[in-house]
């Protein structure tokens, strides 16, 4: 099993603790503005505002998903409105565009504040790294938007009637403008909009009432006054953020040629007809260029992309704070890896050999646990070695050590201890392998020389008081040792009490190497105060984390843990959910 | 043949002969005298070897070897015990059978009830969760090294708002009662008189009688002797233990005993 690949610690988070980080993460402003704006945005000519929030909230939770390796993917529900002044079409004047983005952020470590800290990051992400789902709110622009535009350009127009000469044309839609004479008795008594699509091209068909009032009708000398309609084609020209009719241009297709039509018969009915559309351009003109905001999926979904783009690719938040106590053994820079299949965060540290290229994803060690700690096989038989020179610095000489205890004595000559995967030595536990040399002192007659091996059990258990979880190293186990029997005590003295050492001394290195804490002494006793992870995640998130237990494998020790996580400061969802928002003044 | 396998040769030889020969020791000279024989012999036999720690006599018996009931005593008594521990434990059984007029038996908890409470009329304790004191497993110095071992104290992530519950401690579990030493001279405290009087004792309850009579301190101090002598199996427990039916931490351990030989002399 790789516990520690290349480095001598790894910690392991399962993929509900990294998320809970991240919520907590999440839920500081100052880390991740909620929302982001007024920005100003110029689209075809026109300047819109852009407002952008993202939410995770019970009905829009953000979410995360480990995608390989190295990258987290984050789903974000994200909210973009954008507000223009001057929509010809009030309703248009402000959209709302949702969607969740799919956005992948870096596993990486970095400093902040002086503090190794590895976490993930947004740095460099693009427009093309979002991912866009979910898509809605793109405006859809049809004849109830121009019918709108039209009622509105309608509205801003200075004069209604048009003179020319003597002659005048009325142009009405409904009751507008109650100032005209005569009042609007035309039909239709609005102006009338329809879109049609003619070779393939779209149209806006207008059909806007008008009254005609000529005072004197050449050679018949007589007035002719009635109402009618002005019926005319414009082109609709749609880009990818607009929508626009140019009302200014005639469109090339005589079939589409403008038209008018008068209600009151007359022999110079045609011929006036005739007059009044040749003066009509000019009225139409009037209405100038009507141009909706209209964003297509693709543009809408390109302005959502370039816009998250830029909120996010200047955010990072760390998930593991680990900290060095002592300054002249910094803490080698943590190097995470994601286990896709099981969920797993793996945060190795303290590179023990090669370079960076040599770092590969652990095993999965957590075994269902929220939380373990391993540590590497080469570790472990350092700090081994280390108890075995001090307790026996005779071990290995020529001379040995001796062993001198009121029941009998013993010189140790060799001592070994390795480790061992369950299932080896037909042990079904994995186990410490002792082996050794000793010559034991027997009075009265010569001494033999014993070369023994077996497998000692390493065990541990939680246990909880009033101060917090305790971590019980129990008393090693030697295999087959039946506390019944009598005891052999030089025997004992070799095997026990040094392998209670080893799993002290492995624990405690372990916890302050992976930037938990270890505080105290515990008064007369050997065992001390831990934080097993570190306490904090910078700024977010208070950690309480207890270990429960010791497995021992071929590769190392692994220590499975229980996490408890909550946020550091309050925020205002916690003041509502304990009724202690701030109230105005009486 | 050259020197190294006639040597090789002789003591194979000599080991054949060993084998097929009864050896009968009557005595303590005898047995003194034919030490290295008897070594050799054991030496010839590695599953016998580790059977010395189980029981000396009955591995050796088994080698082949007869002993008298006297040699027996001794081999048995002088293995149980070292000197200076069996001479101390015979003071103590001399003393004790005087003053109680018995032969002592403190590792029977009955009759240390018996004794503590009917015959030196002690008054009961009310030892309740308390545990003796022991000695630690290691000398000062070495404790003093493996100390040193440990990650230096830190007070980490001092920018914390507060600091965190105790959220864990690690400590050794208490070393199990057979490997951990009763500490003689640690002070006992003052108990509280117990409401009833237990009918069994055992040697952890004893040893807050300690300074309750010097009785009392000489069947600590015996028993303490007593339980940490070398335990020696019956025949049955033996046969057991060499057939594997039952588990034994020498039998499981102990690859090879090789004890000296004599020099192979040409």
């Amino acid at each position: 099993m790789n516990l520690t690949s290349n480095f001598d610690f790894c910690v392991e988070l399962g993929i509900d603790s990294v998320k809970e980080i991240f919520h907590l993460a999440f839920k500081s402003e100052h880390r991740y503005p909620h929302n982001v704006g007024p920005l100003t945005r110029t689209f075809s000519g026109r300047e819109f505002t852009i407002n952008v929030r993202v939410l995770d909230d019970e009905d829009k939770p953000a979410d995360l998903s480990f995608q390989d390796e190295k990258h987290i993917l984050f789903s974000f529900p994200f909210e973009l409105q954008a507000q223009t002044a001057d929509a010809p079409d009030p309703a248009l004047s402000e959209i709302l565009l949702e969607a969740q983005a799919d956005i992948p952020a870096l596993l990486t470590a970095w400093d902040e504040d002086g503090d190794e800290v590895l976490g993930l990051s947004f740095s460099g992400i693009t427009s093309a790294d979002v991912g866009i789902t979910g898509l809605s709110g793109v405006p859809s622009v049809g004849v109830e938007q121009f019918r709108n535009a039209v009622h509105s350009a309608y509205e801003t127009m200075p004069v209604h009637a048009f003179s020319s000469g003597a002659n005048t044309v009325t142009l009405y839609d409904g009751n507008r403008d109650v100032t005209l004479e005569p009042p609007n008795a035309a039909t239709p008594y609005d102006i009338e909009v329809a879109l049609e699509t003619i070779a393939a091209e779209q149209y806006l068909k207008v059909t806007a009432p008008i009254h005609v009032l000529i005072p004197v009708v050449p050679v018949l000398n007589s007035e002719y006054s009635s109402f009618g309609r002005l019926i005319f084609y414009r082109k609709v020209e749609q880009t990818d953020t607009s929508v626009s009719v140019d009302m200014t241009v005639d469109p090339a297709d005589a079939a589409l040629a403008t038209s008018v039509e008068l209600d009151t018969p007359d022999v110079a009915r045609p011929q006036i007809q005739t007059l009044i559309t040749a003066q009509a351009r000019g009225m139409i003109s009037a209405f100038g260029v009507i141009t909706e905001p209209a964003f297509t999926a693709a543009a809408a979904q390109q302005l959502l992309q370039d816009e998250i783009a830029a909120y996010i690719n200047t955010r990072r938040y760390p998930v593991y704070s680990p900290k060095s106590g002592d300054e002249d053994e910094p803490l080698g820079t943590p190097v995470g890896f994601l286990l896709v299949d099981d969920g797993i965060l793996a945060i190795l540290l303290n590179r023990r050999s090669g370079t960076a290229a040599d770092d590969t994803a652990p095993d999965n060690f957590l075994n269902g646990n929220e939380l373990a700690l391993a540590v590497g096989a080469a570790k472990v038989q350092e700090e081994i070695q280390a108890v075995i020179a001090d307790k026996f610095p005779g071990v290995g000489s020529e001379d040995g050590e001796l062993i001198e205890t009121p029941e009998g004595d013993a010189v140790l000559y060799e001592l070994n201890v390795s480790l061992a995967n369950p299932g080896e030595h037909e042990e079904s536990e994995g186990h410490l392998w002792i082996s050794g040399k000793t010559k034991v002192k027997i009075d009265c007659w010569w001494d033999p020389t014993v070369e023994f091996e077996g497998p000692v059990f390493m065990r541990a258990h939680r246990e909880d008081g009033e101060e917090g979880c305790e971590l019980i190293i129990d008393a090693p186990e030697v295999g087959d040792f039946d506390f019944d029997q009598s005891c052999c005590d030089v025997f004992l003295e070799i095997i026990i009490p040094i392998a209670g050492w080893i799993a002290l001394v492995v624990i405690e290195i372990t916890i302050d190497k992976v930037g938990g804490e270890v505080a105290e002494d515990i008064a007369n006793e050997q065992g001390a105060i831990i934080e097993p992870i570190p306490p904090v995640v910078n700024g977010i998130a208070e950690i309480t984390s207890c270990l429960t237990g010791i497995t021992v494998f071929r590769d190392g020790f692994v220590f499975p843990g229980e996490l408890y996580i909550r946020r550091l400061a309050r925020s205002a969802e916690d003041l509502r959910g304990m009724r202690r928002m701030p109230r105005p003044d009486p | 043949m050259t020197e190294k396998k006639r040597k090789a040769h002789s003591v194979a030889a000599e080991r054949k002969t060993a084998r097929s020969r009864a050896i009968e020791i009557k005595d303590e000279k005898t047995l003194g005298a034919l030490g290295p024989q008897l070594n050799r012999l054991l030496n010839a036999q590695p599953g016998l070897a580790a059977m010395l720690f189980i029981n000396p006599v009955l591995a050796m018996q088994e080698a082949g070897v007869k002993f008298s009931r006297p040699v027996i005593h001794h081999i048995l008594s002088r293995l149980r015990h070292r000197p200076a521990m069996r001479e101390r434990r015979e003071e103590l059984e001399a003393r004790l059978t005087e003053a109680l007029c018995e032969v002592p038996r403190p590792g029977n908890s009955a009759w240390l009830s018996r004794t503590l409470f009917e015959k030196l009329h002690l008054q009961p304790l009310d030892t309740g969760g308390l545990t003796p004191s022991y000695k630690s497993a290691h000398d000062p110095a070495v404790e003093k090294r493996l100390q040193a071992l440990r990650p230096k104290r830190t007070h980490r992530y001092s920018h914390l708002p507060s600091r965190p519950r105790r959220t864990g401690r690690v400590r050794m579990q208490e070393m199990p009662p057979l490997i951990r030493r009763l500490d003689l001279d640690a002070a006992v405290p003052e108990l509280k008189p117990a409401k009833h009087t237990p009918k069994r004792l055992s040697l952890e309850d004893l040893y807050f009688y300690r300074d309750s009579s010097p009785v009392a301190r000489d069947l600590l101090e015996l028993a303490i002797i007593q339980r940490r002598g070398l335990h020696l199996h019956s025949r049955y427990s033996y046969r057991l233990i060499k057939e594997g039916k039952r588990g034994n931490v020498f039998r499981r351990w102990f690859r090879k005993v090789t004890l000296p030989e004599p020099e192979v002399k040409e």
